[in-house]
């Protein structure tokens, strides 16, 4: 090892010197692509060159905007991640896409098209003609009260 | 072959090559600070919130030389990003 690269590992090391300005410095790699390249670190049959290449090019971006995609982070009970490693071998397929397909579900149960759509299919199932606008439940339950009181009378919500 | 090498100045910090290995295995960033150094931002273990910042050099020959590992500190922190 010659002492330039010593040189430049301790400046490295040394949490008070600045890092070397590289404006072509690639973007981090997090996620399974961080792991992929831990691996790879890790194995004796990989060269270095070959990790240097795949940090440069970098993973790829899982957004449409080819924008760089954030890793999130969060715990979880055990017994959820034991199901969720179970449900991965069940279906051949990796936890962060598994993940990724709940994310999705979520934010299609709560976003507002979603909801407008439920409200929509809620007032279609009301009653005709209810000023209240009850629920049918809610409606036959009215109509048993009434012809308790009036029982000779019938309720127009019956008809 | 091309083993990873643990540097003596990798244990400058008193981190343990079993903490590296782990950090390293199961890194939540890796990004190059130079053309031919690796930085990688990972947890000692998996029943901490510590996290560490190690430097690993590509050598010449394909091998990968650990020359830094330590706490992460002010210096790397940037790059965890909101990974954390």
């Amino acid at each position: 090892m010659n002492s330039n690269s010593d040189s430049r590992e301790e400046q490295l090391s040394d949490p008070t010197v600045p890092l070397s300005d590289w404006p072509e410095r690639p973007q981090g790699v997090t996620g399974d692509a961080a792991k992929e390249l831990g691996r790879m670190l890790l194995d004796d049959a990989v060269p270095a060159s070959a990790i240097v290449g795949a940090l440069r090019r970098g993973a790829p971006s899982l957004g449409a905007s080819g924008s760089e995609s954030p890793t999130l982070r969060f715990r979880v009970p055990q017994e959820r991640v034991v199901e969720l490693d179970a449900l991965s071998v069940k279906l051949h397929r990796n936890q962060s896409d598994l993940l990724r397909e709940a994310l999705e579900l979520l934010l299609e149960t709560h976003s507002e098209p979603a909801r407008d759509s439920a409200l929509s299919a809620n007032s279609d199932a009301q009653v005709p003609g209810d000023p209240l606008r009850l629920r049918p439940e809610e409606a036959r339950l009215l109509i048993q009260l009434s012809e308790r009181i009036a029982p000779t009378t019938p309720h127009p919500l019956a008809s | 072959m091309s083993p990873i090498v643990f540097a003596e100045s990798s244990f400058k910090h008193s981190i343990s090559e079993g903490d590296q290995r782990y950090a390293i295995s199961n890194p939540v960033v890796v990004r190059l600070v130079e053309p031919d150094v690796v930085l990688i931002i990972g947890h000692p273990h998996d029943q901490t919130e510590q996290w560490l910042e190690i430097l690993v050099r590509a050598l010449p020959n394909g091998d990968k030389k650990v020359f830094h590992a330590m706490q992460l500190g002010p210096k790397f922190r940037p790059f965890l990003g909101g990974n954390q």
